[in-house]
């Protein structure tokens, strides 16, 4: 028999979420007796990352204006940033903070701009082109230079298994919530952190996922009356591993793998006689992939995600969107994407990724904006990152954007627009000027490192520094960078990617 | 795969249709003939620096290092040493594919037959939507393009997927109604003595279906154990459902387990593999699914270790309608169906498909991957043919409705020639309405050729060509062949003549003797002749002219090379890894004889078995 999470309460706050699904939110901690409250300690801080793929956004388009940027600092001899706050600008019904940080003013609202940060010029050094696992760290397995050949865990996964994220697994279902593509990477055998890094399977169905992270469990025994058989089952994977039965090395290395995913169905089958009650299964064929389907899929994950929050079942997410957010049929790919410098393709991306922004990122930052008790919602509790796949260039990630949202419980100060671009400083790429780009778009100014934004979320999320940095790389990610981009940074940059971003600590 | 998933991995070979090559091939060098690594991106083996290596193909700029002349190379050859030993994969893991196969198996099975197992397979849908999609994506050494079964990659979202489908259906199979089918009249009589008897028939049974190999006592008392106590009082069919899904959770039945038999003499740590296992081989290899009764038969007798049996029985398994249908699977991967591209809505595509563009795009997608398909059956399995005839046969397998008209009618005009799979419209679609030489010429030279291809300059794809009043081959050579230039180094000497030579065939795939020129708005601007003649370089040292695909072909048939790289395809398809040339080279060279002429295709797909290193396992 179940047994619900919490109190339930007879005032529940129900989220509409688009494409029809409604979320029931089954408590909010706030309504309890104040005594409750008094006893109650928020779990820790969450972390959900987005990322789209592309990017190519003229600077123009991705970020606020830069008569926005008021205070400049000089953050490493050489190097100086630019901050201002952010400010939405009204027209209409829309609220906007750029052509792509767009949305209706009641979903961008003066509240949730607080919580946001702006991030521009956070650049991997090399060309990285196209990849999956580089919006969180794993700079391998691209489809442009040959620079990194090694891949390494993502940094959800570095939380994932970090004592000082999870200190207690109770009632964690997933310790991370993958869905849409991959993006996730982790070893075979994370727990034991052995075995070679591989892409963490991404759900593609809201409904799956719901099943697993909040319905009621349906796959505990053939029967409720009788014991899960996890304990057999993984006591059959010994027996082979442990038998005289001739295997090789690295059989046994696989049996382990297995045994270590077994391990963690067992953990989870002793935590699944909870359940959060009240939340409404998404239906079932929920695709995504074209700008019809995307909205009411990606809403329908964020309804899951924000459950599976509240419920306490996870609480890191990484969503890596397909593109699709456009009503284009041809080849995005070659076409736009590639063209990006052309007014027509440009103008696609704009429209793609702004839909991105306001019908997944901002819905996701709207349905996090509850209470949670202690004067605090569930999205100042949580870092919300959106990057895209390359930055002012398709193929390069010079100058990733990052968009933030929430103060990860209290680490981070948010309404911010910052350039950690070099502003003393530029150099120009090789390019034609027969393109007609505006003069600003046609030069990438050296910025911060990408390995420092990744250090910074896993500090938010209170992972300590000695847990994932290697001796003489600060941050986290492979440090290679290319000559031609070295001689750009001032020395700082580098020795200090360790920190926490600049202007970010609360 | 999902659109965007197919973007990501296309990139590699697709990228390359604006400028410079943008990315032509994946860092990972996934088609290249790399010796002993797949990251390997030297240009070796087959046409490279292995044991067959040619002049001229070993730089890395592609150029021909010698004197030219236009004769052809000597074709490519593996060398074989009888001794050395292959690595194996670690405990693999059966395909998504193999596995849901595995579980309609054991379901019918216990239910007593397919019809039987279709509606516990409905109800089961959704536990095996959990299942992760196993697709060349998930290769990471080559998540550009490979073969799906090469995924060999554990989730966690398997581990979940495993247990919950082995408890949903022991749910389903561990119901009273269901007792007497499953366990027999031991289980529905009135006696009770008999119950634990039953019960332990039923474990060995069911068992050595899931196993694919007798239990021994050791497994029957584990089994036992799920049941959940002694057998008592009558059986509990809750107690068979947990028997049954601890025996679908086993490693067994998710993995193919291999223990060896027989110690290979002077070779360590070489195993032949027991009758059982080299039954479920041959089973996974051509069904997708496990050994049936005849083949578990055969191999409990001990007769697979006959080789006259083992013929016999190899002969029966390709007979089975299951083996088309599995080879389907694997030529889907090598003409990389997948990736066959969406096609443009915009106006100016609309006018230059006029009305050969029909309503429903998807059925024609659909008819140009089935006469692929199609294609390769029939040269496999109806009249099997040599390989050469993969790449030079004009054989028309009926086409779809939709397919038919944008092919013309034949002895039209618009009716060409069609040799090969290559000049098929599935290997031709755009999908805009410009052709893509440039990704056209390097699916061929890694693909099918297994050349490697430097990585391009960065940022190379992002100028777009300048097609003003230009034809798609003007404005490519405009872009990428200036003298003197590092884009000429390869497009001009390994690239983009492979692409030229089917210009004659338009971006859907039509005949034509002009290029259309179109504007934005589909208006038609100009015509420019098309010119297919090229040096194409199949060898980067044959000189030799090609007017166009037929010549092509031609060409690309006699120097021997899309044999080899073949061999190297089907190798990984089979052993689900890399090859690596040296250990494994006995294998590849009988693959390549056979596809250079020893053997039909079917030949091809039969000898694979019979080569030793598909009968035995080293335990390293």
């Amino acid at each position: 028999m179940s047994e619900p999470l919490r109190p339930t309460t007879s005032r529940r706050q129900v989220l509409r979420g688009a494409g029809g699904l409604t979320l029931g939110l089954p408590f909010l901690p706030s309504l309890l007796p104040r005594e409750a409250r008094a006893q109650s300690r928020l779990p820790g801080p969450r972390f959900v990352a987005m990322a789209t793929d592309h990017g190519a956004l003229r600077g123009s388009n991705m970020y606020p204006g830069a008569d926005g940027l008021t205070d400049r600092m000089e953050v490493y001899p050489g190097h100086t940033i630019a901050r201002g706050s952010l400010q939405r600008r009204l027209a209409g019904t829309s609220a906007s903070l750029s052509p792509v940080l767009t949305a209706p003013a009641t979903l961008l609202s003066d509240r949730l701009v607080r919580k946001l940060n702006v991030l521009r010029g956070l650049d991997i050094n090399f060309y990285i082109a196209h990849h999956r696992g580089g919006h969180l760290g794993n700079f391998a397995g691209t489809s442009g230079g040959t620079a990194v050949k090694t891949p390494i865990v993502t940094i959800d996964q570095v939380m994932a298994y970090s004592p000082a994220f999870y200190r207690s697994l109770e009632g964690v279902r997933q310790r991370v919530i993958a869905a849409g593509q991959d993006m996730s990477y982790s070893q075979t055998n994370p727990t034991a952190r052995t075995g070679p890094v591989t892409p963490v399977r991404a759900t593609r169905s809201p409904t799956t996922l719901f099943d697993q992270l909040v319905g009621v469990p349906q796959t505990t025994t053939t029967t409720t009356a009788r014991k899960p058989i996890a304990d057999l089952v993984l006591e059959d994977y010994k027996r082979l591993r442990d038998g005289n039965r001739r295997l090789s090395m690295s059989d046994r290395r696989r049996l382990d793998d297995h045994i270590g995913r077994l391990d963690d169905i067992q953990r989870r089958l002793r935590a699944q006689t909870r359940t959060c009650a009240g939340s409404t299964r998404p239906p079932n064929g929920l695709s995504d992939g074209t700008n019809t389907t995307n909205r009411a899929f990606y809403q329908s994950l964020n309804d899951v995600i924000v459950a599976s929050f509240i419920c306490g079942t996870s609480r890191i997410a990484v969503v890596h969107a397909s593109s699709g957010f456009h009503d284009y049929t041809g080849d995005w790919h070659q076409d736009v994407a590639h063209k990006f410098t052309l007014s027509d393709p440009q103008r696609l991306l704009v429209e793609a990724n702004q839909r991105f922004f306001e019908w997944v990122f901002m819905d996701l930052l709207a349905k996090l904006d509850v209470d949670e008790g202690e004067g605090t919602s569930y999205l100042d509790n949580t870092l919300v990152a959106w990057t895209q796949e390359s930055g002012y260039w398709t193929h390069n990630a010079q100058g990733m954007p990052v968009v933030t949202a929430g103060g990860a419980s209290g680490f981070l100060k948010t309404g911010q627009f910052i350039d950690y671009r070099n502003q003393t400083m530029g150099h120009e790429v090789k390019m034609t000027d027969t393109l007609n780009i505006p003069f600003e778009e046609k030069y990438e100014w050296p910025g911060l490192t990408f390995r420092q934004w990744l250090g910074t979320a896993l500090q938010a999320m209170r992972v300590p520094r000695a847990e994932y940095e290697q001796p003489d790389r600060p941050g986290y990610g492979d440090p290679y960078s290319e000559a031609q981009w070295n001689t750009k940074y001032v020395p700082g940059v580098f020795a200090n990617a360790g920190s926490v971003l600049p202007l970010l600590r609360a | 795969m999902s659109h965007t998933t197919r973007t990501l991995v296309l990139v590699a070979l697709t990228s390359g249709l604006l400028g410079c090559t943008g990315t032509i091939g994946d860092v990972t060098g996934d088609a290249a003939p790399a010796g002993s690594s797949p990251s390997s991106s030297a240009a070796a083996g087959p046409g490279g620096s292995g044991p067959t290596s040619e002049p001229g193909t070993t730089g890395p700029t592609g150029g021909p290092a010698g004197p030219v002349t236009p004769v052809a190379p000597s074709a490519p050859t593996f060398s074989c040493d009888a001794n050395a030993v292959p690595p194996s994969l670690p405990l693999r893991r059966l395909s998504d594919l193999q596995y849901t196969n595995a579980v309609r198996d054991a379901i019918a099975f216990a239910l007593g037959g397919d019809a039987a197992a279709a509606p516990v397979m409905t109800a089961l849908q959704g536990a095996l939507v959990q299942l992760p999609v196993d697709d060349p994506a998930h290769v990471p050494e080559a998540p550009s393009g490979s073969y799906s079964r090469l995924a060999q990659d554990l989730a966690q979202a398997h581990a979940d997927a495993y247990y919950a489908i082995a408890v949903a259906v022991g749910a389903q199979l561990g119901r009273r109604e269901r007792l007497g089918t499953l366990l027999g009249t031991c289980a529905t009589d009135a006696a009770t003595d008999n119950d634990a008897t039953c019960v332990d028939a039923f474990i060995r049974r069911f068992g050595e279906r899931v196993y694919r190999r007798p239990l021994l006592d050791d497994d029957l008392a584990f089994y036992r154990r799920f049941y959940g106590g002694a057998v008592t009082g009558g059986i509990d069919p809750a107690g068979i459902g947990d028997i049954v899904a601890g025996l679908l959770s086993s490693p067994y039945f998710i993995y193919m387990v291999e223990h060896g038999e027989t110690a290979q003499p002077g070779r360590k740590n070489v195993f032949s593999l027991a009758p059982q296992e080299l039954a479920s081989r041959l089973a996974f290899q051509f069904w997708d699914a496990p050994p049936d009764d005849a083949l578990l038969n055969v191999a409990r007798s001990g007769a697979l270790r006959d080789p006259a049996s083992y013929d016999r029985e190899l002969a029966r398994v390709l007979a089975d309608p299951r083996a088309q249908k599995t080879l389907d699977e694997f030529y889907s991967d090598y003409f990389r169906l997948q990736d066959l591209p969406d096609v443009s809505t915009s106006n100016a595509f609309k006018a230059f498909a006029g009305t050969d563009l029909p309503m429903s795009m998807p059925a024609l997608r659909q008819d140009m991957k089935k006469e692929l398909l199609d294609f390769a059956r029939q040269l496999t399995w109806t009249t099997p043919a040599r390989f050469a005839d993969l790449l030079t046969s004009e054989m028309a397998p009926p086409r779809g409705a939709a397919l038919a008209a944008l092919y013309g009618t034949p002895g039209s005009t618009t009716a060409a020639p069609r040799p090969g799979f290559l000049t098929r419209a599935a290997m031709l679609l755009s999908g805009v309405v410009r052709t893509r030489p440039i990704a056209k010429g390097a699916f061929i030279r890694k693909w099918v050729l297994c050349d490697s291809i430097p990585p391009p300059p960065d940022n190379a794809a992002n100028t777009p060509l300048d097609t003003k009043n230009r034809s798609t081959r003007e404005a490519v050579e405009l872009l990428t062949e200036q003298p003197g230039t590092a884009c000429a180094a390869c497009h001009k000497t390994m690239i983009n003549a492979l692409g030229f030579a089917t210009e004659s065939f338009d971006a859907l795939g039509r005949a034509r003797t002009v290029e259309r020129l179109f504007d934005d708005n589909g208006k038609e601007v100009g015509q420019r002749p098309v010119n297919t003649s090229v040096v194409p370089r199949v060898a980067l040292d044959d000189m030799r002219t090609a007017s166009g695909p037929a010549d092509l072909v031609r060409l690309m048939a006699e120097s021997g090379k899309p044999q080899a790289c073949f061999a190297r395809h089907y190798f990984r398809y089979t052993f689900a890894r890399w090859e690596s040339d040296t250990p494994d080279g006995c294998t590849l060279e009988r693959l390549r004889k056979g596809a250079v002429g020893g053997e039909d295709l079917r030949g091809v797909v039969r000898t694979v078995a019979q080569a030793p290193a598909f009968k035995e396992r080293s335990f390293d």
